[in-house]
């Protein structure tokens, strides 16, 4: 990368500062476990695909004439 | 149930789950909205699999979506409330941190006041790490856009937060606070 700083001057301290800050709100969230409301979400998904497919087998075959 | 060729899309999608909630997190700085968001793009990205391309970043790709998602919400929020301008400028005119301690909520507080998308650059690059390419694609802008952004953001953050430095110089205990430039902050 470039070093080359841009029209503001940022002290390298602040910048890594506010990277830390960033970073630490969004590794907390990152850590956290799946909510158990995206485990139905994709199950129900996966489970309405099925359905979908279902269906749209049967009106391809209705719709072929 | 025919087999799947590669991995399922279910488990595809599980695995991204935490950096999406991450991601809107930091966006929409509330975690019950950010689930909201999280779970409409789970829907979206489900219905439009067959839009991405195997091989490519999934994770590009689903925040992209995500970032969509939330640009919409707030368009639409925008046409709800007819008196935005109360809303900004409230934000705007929160009293800068005077004694130089900053604490997570302050920064938290200060990041969501960043105007949208520089703190979804800032976000993109500095929590998410994507390359400012990636960055781009995700925002649909041009590369000089998303490091100006960020720059701009980081810029503001500081002064923000009182850790400017310019003229007048970091206080010593606030840069031993700091800790090195380089290296890992063990807090």
């Amino acid at each position: 990368m470039t070093q080359r700083k841009p029209e503001n001057k940022l002290d390298p301290d602040v910048q890594a500062h506010i990277g830390r800050q960033l970073r630490a709100g969004y590794v907390d969230i990152l850590n956290q476990p799946v909510p158990d409301r995206f485990l139905e979400l994709l199950a129900e998904l996966d489970t309405r695909e099925g359905e979908v497919n279902q269906a749209s087998d049967e009106l391809r075959q209705n719709g072929s004439r | 149930m025919s087999e799947p060729a590669s991995r399922a899309p279910r488990d595809e999608l599980l695995v991204h789950i935490p950096s999406l909630r991450a991601f809107a997190v930091s966006l929409s700085g509330q975690l019950d909205r950010a689930d909201d968001l999280v779970q409409e793009t789970l829907v979206k990205a489900w219905r439009n699999l067959g839009s991405f391309t195997e091989g490519t970043n999934m994770r590009a790709w689903l925040f992209t979506i995500l970032r969509n998602v939330y640009i919409s919400e707030i368009r639409r929020r925008r046409r709800e409330v007819q008196d935005t301008d109360g809303v900004f400028s409230e934000n705007v005119a929160v009293a800068p941190q005077q004694n130089g301690h900053m604490d997570l909520e302050d920064f938290r507080k200060a990041l969501t006041d960043l105007p949208e998308e520089q703190r979804e650059a800032l976000i993109l690059i500095g929590a998410a790490e994507f390359s400012y390419e990636e960055a781009a694609e995700i925002s649909g802008c041009a590369v000089g856009t998303v490091k100006s952004r960020v720059n701009r953001a980081r810029t503001a953050l500081a002064r923000r937060l009182n850790l400017e430095v310019g003229e007048i110089g970091i206080e010593p205990a606030l840069r031993a606070a700091l800790g090195p430039t380089v290296g890992s902050g063990t807090a």
